[in-house]
């Protein structure tokens, strides 16, 4: 009796052959980590697999800053409430292993920048260069674009917001982990940290369920999107909470994604954008949206 | 009109050297206090909120601004937030050599459409906004800074477990206030825990965890960072303040806890109603309250 529910971006997405195979991918890797090592293990293994595609934004593939930077961010949380993330890190290869260990080895729980980046390499963590051709493309396209746009840049970026890949997973002894992972948007401001680092906001756990968002980063914080769903699971299913939550979003003016498994083993996922790559595994039931 | 103030919440443990600086503090309070008033009376709140804490971030004597604890490195990394109760955030955070942390957090709301800015691009985007170059350490906190170092022998990186005991706690400054037409803001600046880790970020900067607005009130945090952002603490006093008069609001989140941890909460509900709750031996507190000022520092 296992779960494990993926998504890889939501918003303007063409779903392509492509996106359904890193989709896949993942998932099977994350559900043979999830029924051998537990949830943790299995949404680590999930979101390993996208950091590692190119075509996602998280990892290899991330979103270039400003300065034509790649600087993620990424957390992981337990339904035991246990805690890990790193914002703004750059040069690593899989920034959700630096969030993991953070939780296990630190005292702290979210760790940034440059001091980030320096205990990446204290754990061994060789330098990485995430940048891929595309996503230069991308950042000069948005550059051209906003400078159309100005001085309206603001409405221009929020419009252009997409894509954090996440996990969530229950075990048979009915642990939950959470994992997301972002190279946050094309030509964010350098030292951006948006809601996937955030407890409560992109990514949130505890012995009610599990969430992870995708969509608009700052209006997913401030509505603390990922609490709320969880905190909604206490008395209602992942199934009545997740729609709602995201129906209310948008009436609100927040695009965004939302996945999740509550404590009962119940998957739901909703999204108010055009699109969400998504795909879930229930005791050996495949589903894929892609 | 309302505002409240406090400068850290804190358990003295003896030995401290706060226990004989009680005074001090408290005429820190009343001056950040005295500051914040002024424009509350010509101006909104969120202006009051700042200008309190550039007053608690130029005293040495608070952690925050000059006389921030210290990181690993030695260094003064920053952690400042503001918010109002029309839902305008913004954040700095691991935020190097500047004077006014919380008003390079006022540019990142004005100038950006980010909640967050972090880090060496944070302390460029305050050069960019014409913010110079400060060095905020001071003696004190070097010389406390050392006997961690020392004390935490070779391996303490990234075991801090070990010398917990001498990480001071972490006492962000808070200010919340409520202006003529019903506008609450919250300003929150820290040096966060000394001997931290260099890039560790706290409660401060997080929408959410050391600070929350609505239109049912606002809730400014304090103490031990990891474990405020953990409940969400500002979050659940301001849910709290729907139903509830503000001084349960601030009071049941800490007690709530099934883990005690050293904190205290301020807030002012819509009502106005002003709350300050803390487990710890010590929080300054200075209030204003429709013309009645008021300074306490809950010992």
């Amino acid at each position: 009796m296992c779960q494990l529910i993926v998504h890889g971006g939501a918003g303007k997405i063409r779903s392509s052959q492509l996106y359904r195979e890193g989709l896949e991918e993942s998932l099977r890797r994350g559900y043979g980590a999830l029924e051998k090592e537990g949830a943790l293990e299995g949404v680590i293994a999930a979101v390993l697999s996208l950091e590692a595609n190119p075509l996602f934004n998280c990892g290899t593939g991330s979103a270039l800053n400003l300065d034509g930077e790649v600087e993620m961010d990424a957390s992981v949380m337990t339904s035991e409430e246990r805690f890990g993330a790193v914002g703004s890190l750059k040069r690593v290869e899989h920034p959700i292993l630096i969030a993991r260990r953070v939780m296990e080895e630190t005292d702290h729980l979210l760790i940034v920048g440059d001091g980030a980046e320096r205990l990446a390499r204290y754990w061994g963590y060789p330098l990485y260069d995430p940048v891929v051709e595309s996503r230069q493309n991308e950042l000069e396209d948005v550059k051209r674009k906003g400078s159309a746009f100005l001085p309206n840049l603001r409405r221009f970026l929020v419009e252009e917001a997409k894509g954090t890949v996440g996990a969530v997973a229950r075990d048979r002894s009915g642990f939950i982990a959470v994992a997301t992972s972002t190279g946050g948007y094309a030509a964010k401001l350098p030292g951006r940290i948006g809601d996937s680092a955030i407890l409560g906001a992109g990514t949130y756990a505890s012995r009610w369920g599990g969430a992870s968002a995708t969509g608009h980063g700052e209006q997913i914080w401030r509505k603390l999107l990922c609490f709320e769903a969880v905190e909604g699971m206490r008395n209602d299913p992942a199934g009545r909470v997740i729609p709602r939550l995201v129906r209310e979003a948008k009436e609100q003016g927040c695009s965004c994604g939302l996945i999740g498994i509550d404590w009962r083993g119940r998957l739901s996922q909703a999204f108010n954008t055009e699109a969400m790559l998504w795909g879930s595994i229930e005791d050996g039931q495949w589903t894929l949206n892609a | 009109m309302q505002l409240i103030i406090h400068g850290g919440a804190w358990n003295d443990h003896g030995g401290s050297l706060r226990a004989v600086a009680g005074i001090r503090y408290q005429e820190g309070i009343q001056r950040a206090l005295d500051r914040g008033i002024a424009l509350l009376e010509r101006g909104n709140a969120l202006e009051a909120v700042i200008a309190s804490i550039e007053v608690l971030e130029d005293d040495p004597l608070f952690n925050c601004g000059t006389g921030s604890s210290l990181n690993l490195d030695g260094q003064a990394q920053m952690d400042a937030a503001v918010m109002t109760s029309e839902g305008s955030f913004a954040a700095v955070a691991a935020l190097q050599n500047v004077q006014h942390p919380i008003a390079v957090a006022r540019e990142v709301m004005t100038r950006t459409d980010h909640l967050l800015l972090a880090g060496e691009a944070a302390t460029r985007f305050a050069r960019s906004c014409g913010f110079p170059s400060y060095d905020p350490t001071t003696d004190s906190q070097r010389s406390l800074w050392r006997e961690i170092v020392d004390h935490g022998q070779a391996n303490l990186l990234p075991h801090l477990a070990s010398f917990r005991d001498l990480q001071r706690c972490s006492d962000t400054v808070g200010a919340v206030a409520r202006d003529r037409s019903g506008q609450l803001a919250i300003a929150c600046s820290t040096g966060g825990l000394a001997g931290k880790l260099p890039g560790r970020v706290g409660d401060t900067p997080i929408l959410g965890a050391g600070l929350f607005a609505s239109r049912w009130g606002a809730a400014a945090a304090t103490g031990h960072g990891e474990q405020i952002m953990r409940r969400l603490l500002a979050f659940r006093a301001v849910q709290v303040m729907r139903r509830e008069p503000v001084w349960k609001a601030v009071a049941i989140p800490l007690s709530l806890s099934s883990q005690t941890f050293p904190g205290g909460l301020i807030g002012i509900d819509w009502r106005g109603q002003i709350g300050y709750f803390a487990n710890t031996e010590r929080m300054p507190v200075g209030i204003y309250d429709r013309g009645r000022i008021q300074i306490r520092s809950l010992d």
